[in-house]
């Protein structure tokens, strides 16, 4: 995709215009897949070679799925399903099936026009199965909704909210998860319960998906199943989804609601009962943002703590000393390439006792194990392995010379791996100490060296999602189980004197709690053998105990001593970290709960499997179809407006794309069948290096300035090809070129551009990009780009000059809403007959018109506050009302300045042909993103002017009679289809200087 | 001639007496009788047995295709060679048998997905929104019996001895008068009836979306019995003279004694493979015939319940089978109309359509007419 983006910067650049579109962060293609496609009755299933079994589980699992869905929708989907299938999160990243940045959050996705199901394994089967059960609910319930509004003729209905849509895909994909017990449980109990009306409030986000299931739930239960799917066969009867639930339910959303939060207080209110809030159970270290995986170091006389935080948008390890309210960025994320991505909510952290911190990050083509010794403060080792794609939770062993993680293979599967650390030749050796499809994690290691407990669903409810806590005897080489039954067992910790493991542990509907089972150093300890031979069910007094009851959840408790821990709870929608004394006093007076057992001589669980076999099997063949149409329209206030539609057409992995363009800039009906333009881009993602070759056509009009400072517009032609290639250095990173050859041809002018020619150009930039994203614009990091290009006109030599484009912007982060932009640019063309640029508008020079200072060379330098303004608004008329959302603020100083413009007709001075002083702008505005898609801009301020300002003895450089402004009687502003009339450039008296703007696009 | 005479009633369409309804239509000039059993409703008669002593022989030919505006409601009614079926963009067709050209149709703003039922030259049908949603129309002389607002209908009424029975969403059982739509008694549920009422003696019988199979006097509503299946019944019942026949979305397919109520035997789906009953049932003198989401068609004893065959589709079946003397004919959700022996259930005919069959199929002397998705309607009939 970088490469479109490149290919219109060049389009642009040809145009002598210039947008800030080449930067964003790199969709790396690190891996070639060798793909082949499993055929079932009802799925086409791609895979690659190496996780053979996980496609035929997955094969078997889609199966189980179609038909359990046909039953809940009745409703069969006949053409086969494309399910693509990655056998880590890693590789899914790489997915060119979507254009977008793929977080580490998504676990899946349908993709609509093509019905792809696009999902990763992260080692958990159950996890798999209930994502690929979310999507097959996608795929059905698109599927019906289509054919149901299509057999009513309602073919310009908007369809189901996507809270219903991705509520119905939760709430059909299985039980409610602990997770979803968490959030609505906190959510009740702290009365921050988003009312159905306002759920757009909420629009996409995981709180969204989480309210949308309970409220099927509710209406399920209240009203009867049969309702959820009645909700789609009703909706052809009003395009409102509300009248839809009130034909089907008979309730407005107004009483649906106080029903619903009448249903969920009666639900959670009780649990205030027997349970407590995790701040008045223990200290609250952390308050701001997300923090979890708490990992303890005793360094000299201090108590540190460390933990990863997403405090400041960017996830990073950060240092606390426990009672000190300062924290301290250890490891800055997401800002490198060696830090890509921490694994947020997947992944512990681990500190040894000669202060080493074991952590991973996502690096490159797979995560990475670093070791970081926190007095020097600088990574000692880094590990990571080509068959292992995903690594997490590292847990030192007593003695600091070894690591256990669990490492997800290419295969798919989840394993434990130990991992030798050291700094001589055996260093990085490591081991495999299980093996097979059952997912293991969470390793921690025993005081004494010879245990390492882990999580496991090898347990005989593991199919349903639940986990038990295992122990290995590295002794041995034997495993046992610690814990059984039918609950959620995970991340154990030890304790210091190796008598208890404290573990997180819930209940189906119920959320994670920490419990305790005590460890006694032998066999009789364990419940069972891991492969059920051996010693029979444990003594009850070795029954796991209730440590807390608390009314959220919580999770991965560390032993600070024998009487303090540390734990992450989540409270009042925020993952913060708590601090627990009196821990033996609590240990001594716990009763033992009884607690669910199932029957442990079954034999272990599996799944349904489709065997691979030739008959079955096939490599991938490229079978391209249409993948999407959009009309086209461009209303402009120099162009004018037209129409026209793009098209691309692409194989089913996205790898091979074709775009193809075309649209009509005739003004009257006399050009109609001349004024066509088209573009045909090939574009192969396939490996690393993406590049992209196409043919051109434009005809239309062609902005230059002529004389007496009109904005020209030109009838031109212009025909070529171009061909360019992007290499991602890191996901930060990457160089690009292009070459493009065009014939171009255009009406006389009274300008010196010539009037025919065929202009070669190339170039060559560079491109980093690792900035933080708030609704407007970007918020932290930084961004820049260097650009070195060649133009020469092959055919008469009337034009050849080189081109130069630097641009550098710093986002310096001043609260967590709010920053300071800085932006410098130059654009520099030089040589015979050197192209304008034009400056000008909301995105370079504020308060200038758009394209009003042309010159070949331009400087802009833009200073911009940018801060929250109103959050939400929501206004109410007798007629309806509407609400506004993330407004944010901004005031701004600009100043630039345009020179070398080939323009020479003295009456009226439009631009410079020397550098002639700067001008500039300052003022104030408001950015209100629309929909995620849009943002729009709104600025007011004054225009100044410094060329021969005084300060002192100092004069700066310039004239100021030849001040350029805007024309504010004739309402030259831009957008909204303001026009730009042809006094643009008469002078103004500094008091007149006063401007406003609007424009859509995000900030620079 | 006959084109002439199409011609000529196009041009008398009309606009309708109902506000919300335009064009009229008139089958005075087709109207012919004849000896073959009409099929008047879903079901085919007031028992909705989904039975006629007709003889189909497949495979079956092609004797027309239909394209009417929008996708089929879930009924199509024949009578007296007449083809009628409502449209789901708000029309009521009527087609000539023989020819499949069409004679005339209604249009309403709103779609009737149930369909219509037809007992002397009297056309009723609901609406599943909008007002009014009860509509009756003598087809003979082009005039509006009745307009009724019950609230929003999806049941297809059933018409016998000047009655008309059905049930509406807002979780009432109504008879009407079928000469001006008097409601003559009404049955409060408390939740929606979406299973089209069937008579058998005395009684009529329909399920409700409070998992209920009840049995009312059809003269004066009183309830005789009712049984609780635990899960809202959309599908119809079937009626012998003793039984009733019909499935529920608990995955269970009952018999009960039409006297009583009492469970006679069931028959619960979902061992293997997930199954739910949307499809009405058909019964003729031996054997009782269902199909479920499951894809499969399963074929009973009628007075005992043993299983005697089943065959399996690739997609759900949500349509009623239609029973000839030796066949069954059953459409899938696979796109595919199946003729099977019925006896055996030995797949001996079938036919790809263009899109999901979700229109329960008539029967019409030697005429099998179905409709599927993509807005077709199919008239089948036997090659010899």
């Amino acid at each position: 995709m970088r490469v479109f983006a490149f290919l219109l910067l060049t389009v642009a650049t040809l145009q002598a215009q210039y947008y800030d579109n080449y930067f964003g962060a790199n969709k790396v293609n690190y891996t070639i897949f060798d793909w082949k496609i499993l055929e079932t009755e009802h799925f086409e299933i791609y895979y690659y070679p190496e996780m053979r079994e996980l496609a035929e589980r997955a094969a078997g699992m889609a199966e189980e799925q179609y038909v359990e869905l046909q039953n809940l929708f009745n409703y069969s989907v006949k053409s086969k399903i494309p399910m693509i299938i990655y056998s880590s999160h890693l590789h899914f990243q790489q997915t060119n099936v979507s254009p977008f940045e793929i977080p580490e959050g998504v676990g899946g996705f349908f993709e609509f026009f093509k019905g792809r199901v696009v999902l990763p394994s992260d080692g958990s089967t159950y996890h798999f199965r209930r994502v690929l059960r979310h999507e097959l609910v996608h795929v059905f319930m698109t599927s019906k909704v289509n054919r149901v509004l299509g057999d009513h003729r309602k073919l310009s209905h908007p369809g189901p909210p996507l809270w219903f849509t991705e509520g119905l895909a939760e709430f059909w994909s299985g039980d409610p998860d602990f997770q979803a017990e968490m959030v609505m449980r906190d959510a009740t109990l702290n009365n921050t319960l988003v009312p159905i009306r306002q759920f757009y409030r909420v629009e996409g986000t995981y709180y969204m998906y989480k309210l949308g299931e309970n409220l099927l739930h509710f209406m399920a239960e209240t009203y009867g199943q049969e309702k959820i799917l009645l909700l789609l066969e009703n909706i052809w009867k009003s395009d409102v989804f509300e009248k839809v639930v009130m034909a089907t339910v008979g309730k407005d959303y107004e009483t649906l609601n106080d029903e619903w939060v009448y249903w969920l207080r009666k639900r959670y209110y009780p649990s205030l009962s027997d349970r407590d809030a995790p701040g008045a159970m223990a200290n609250v270290l952390t308050k701001e943002g997300f923090n979890t995986k708490p990992a303890f170091y005793r360094n000299a006389d201090r108590d540190e703590l460390y933990f990863v935080s997403n405090r400041d948008g960017y996830t990073s390890v950060y240092r606390q000393v426990i009672g000190q309210e300062e924290v301290e960025i250890v490891i800055k994320g997401e800002r490198s390439h060696d830090y890509e991505t921490f694994h947020f909510f997947k992944s512990k952290i681990d500190i040894n006792k000669k202060g080493e911190l074991a952590f991973v990050t996502k690096s490159g083509e797979t995560d990475v194990l670093h070791i970081y010794d926190v007095s020097s403060r600088r990574v000692t080792h880094r590990y990571m392995y080509a068959n292992l794609v995903g690594l997490a939770s590292p847990s030192w062993s007593p003695d600091g010379d070894r690591l256990v993680v669990s490492g997800l293979s290419k295969s798919g599967n989840s394993d434990l791996y130990l991992i030798r650390v050291s700094d001589g030749a055996e260093d990085g050796y490591i081991r495999k100490i299980t093996n097979d499809f059952y997912d293991d994690r969470d390793p921690s290691w025993s005081p004494d060296g010879r245990y390492i407990a882990f999580s496991s669903d090898r347990t005989q409810n593991g199919w349903q999602g639940l986990y038990n806590i295992c122990v290995y005897d590295l002794s041995t080489d034997r495993a046992y189980f610690l814990t059984r039954g039918p609950y959620m067992d995970a991340t154990p910790a030890w304790s210091p004197d190796g008598r208890w493991v404290m573990f997180t542990s819930n209940e189906r509907g119920s959320t994670t709690d920490l419990w305790v089972v005590p460890f006694s150093n032998g066999q009789s300890t364990f419940v069972k053998d891991i492969d059920r031979t051996g010693s029979s069910d444990a003594p009850s007094s070795h029954e796991p105990k209730r440590f807390l009851n608390l009314t959220t959840a919580a999770f991965d408790p560390v032993w600070i001593n024998p009487d303090e821990v540390v734990f992450a709870a989540f409270d009042r929608f925020s993952f913060r970290i708590h601090h627990l004394k009196g821990v033996s006093r609590r240990l001594a007076g716990l009763d033992s709960v009884s607690r669910a057992v199932t029957d442990w001589y079954n034999v272990p669980w599996t799944t349904p499997r489709v065997t691979i076999t030739q008959s079955n099997t096939k490599p991938y063949e490229k079978k391209y179809g249409l993948d999407f149409v959009q009309g086209a329209f461009q209303a402009d206030p120099v162009f004018g407006s037209g129409g026209g539609a793009q098209l691309a057409v692409t194989d089913m992995l996205g790898n091979d794309q074709y775009y193809f363009l075309i649209y009509n800039t005739a003004r009257g009906t006399s050009d109609l069948l001349t004024d066509w333009n088209f573009v045909v881009t090939k574009v192969n993602l396939n490996q690393r290096t993406s590049f992209a070759y196409g043919l051109f056509r434009f005809k239309g009009d062609f902005i230059e300035i002529g004389d007496g400072g009109d904005i020209e517009i030109l009838d031109e032609s212009r025909y070529g090809g171009f061909f360019q290639a992007s290499y991602p250095l890191t996901k930060f990173q990457r160089l690009e070129s292009s070459i493009s050859v065009s014939r171009f041809k255009r009406e006389e002018a009274p300008t010196i551009l010539p009037v025919d020619g065929i202009l070669v150009s190339n170039f060559l930039g560079y491109t980093v990009d690792n900035s933080l994203w708030g609704p407007s614009g970007p918020l932290d990091g930084s961004r820049a780009s260097l650009a070195l290009g060649y133009t020469m006109d092959a055919r008469r030599s009337q034009q050849n000059y080189y081109t130069v484009i630097a641009d550098y912007r710093h986002y310096y982060r001043l609260t967590l809403r709010s920053a300071y932009a800085f932006r410098t640019m130059v654009q520099w063309n030089d040589g015979k007959n050197p192209q304008n640029f034009l400056l000008g508008g909301s995105w370079d020079l504020r308060g200038y018109p758009r394209w009003s200072i042309p010159g070949t060379r331009f400087f802009v330098i833009n200073n911009e506050l940018r801060f929250p303004f109103v959050d939400a608004l929501d206004i109410k008329l007798p007629f309806g009302g509407f609400g506004l959302r993330s407004v944010r603020g901004a005031v701004f100083l600009d100043l630039g300045s345009a020179w070398g413009s080939q323009i020479t007709d003295g009456s009226v001075v439009l631009g410079n042909e020397k550098f002639d002083g700067v001008v500039g702008s300052v003022g104030t505005g408001f950015r209100l993103n629309m929909w995620n898609v849009l943002v729009l801009r709104f600025d007011f301020g004054k225009m100044f002017d410094l060329r021969g300002y005084r300060v002192g003895r100092f004069r700066l450089p310039g004239n100021r009679d030849r001040f350029i402004t805007t024309n504010f009687e004739t309402g030259g502003n831009e957008g909204f289809g303001g026009r730009i009339d042809g006094t643009l450039l008469e002078k103004r008296r500094w008091s007149r200087g006063i401007f406003f703007q609007f424009w859509f696009g995000v900030d620079y | 001639m006959n084109r002439c005479v199409y011609a000529l009633l196009f041009g008398m369409l009309l606009l309708g007496e109902g506000c919300r309804s335009s064009g009229s239509v008139s089958i005075a000039s087709f109207f012919r009788r004849g000896g073959t059993a009409n099929w008047s409703t879903l079901g085919a008669d007031e028992r909705r047995s989904g039975y006629v002593p007709t003889e189909l022989h497949p495979p079956l030919e092609l004797a027309w295709k239909f394209f009417p505006s929008s996708s089929v409601g879930s009924v199509i009614v024949v009578s007296d060679s007449l083809v009628y079926f409502t449209s789901l963009d708000g029309r009521v067709y009527v087609l000539n048998l023989r020819t499949g050209r069409e004679i005339g149709k209604l249009k309403y703003y709103h779609a009737s997905t149930a369909g219509a039922a037809l007992v002397h030259h009297t056309m009723v049908f609901g609406l599943a929104a909008g007002k009014p949603t009860v509509v009756g129309y003598h087809l003979y002389d082009r005039r509006y019996l009745f307009l009724k607002d019950l609230g929003p209908v999806e049941t297809t009424p059933v018409v016998f001895d000047d009655y008309v029975y059905l049930g509406s969403d807002a979780g009432v059982a109504y008879a009407l008068s079928s000469s001006d739509g008097e409601v003559i008694w009404k049955v409060e549920t408390g939740k929606p009836v979406r299973s089209s009422p069937a008579i058998g003696g005395t009684s009529v019988v329909f399920g409700d979306d409070n998992g209920r199979i009840r049995s009312v006097n059809r003269f004066n509503g009183k309830t005789n019995w009712y049984y609780d299946t635990g899960q809202a019944v959309a599908a119809a019942p079937a009626l012998d003279e003793t039984q009733v026949y019909l499935g529920s979305t608990d995955s269970t397919f009952y018999c009960l004694s039409l006297k009583d109520g009492q469970v006679q035997w069931k028959y619960r789906v979902g061992a293997t493979r997930p199954g739910n009953f949307f499809a009405t049932a058909a019964v003729d003198d031996e054997r009782v015939y269902v199909g479920a989401t499951d894809g499969y068609l399963y074929a009973f004893e009628k007075t005992k319940g043993h299983l005697l065959w089943t065959v399996k589709t690739d997609g759900a079946i949500s349509t009623a089978p239609a029973v000839t003397r030796s066949h069954v004919f059953i459409g899938s959700q696979d796109f595919h109309m199946y003729g099977l022996e019925k006896k055996t259930g030995e797949i001996v005919w079938k036919f790809r359509t263009s899109g999901r069959i979700k229109t329960n199929p008539a029967l019409y002397g030697e005429y099998l007419i179905f409709a599927s998705e993509g807005r077709y309607i199919y008239a089948f009939k036997n090659i010899l």
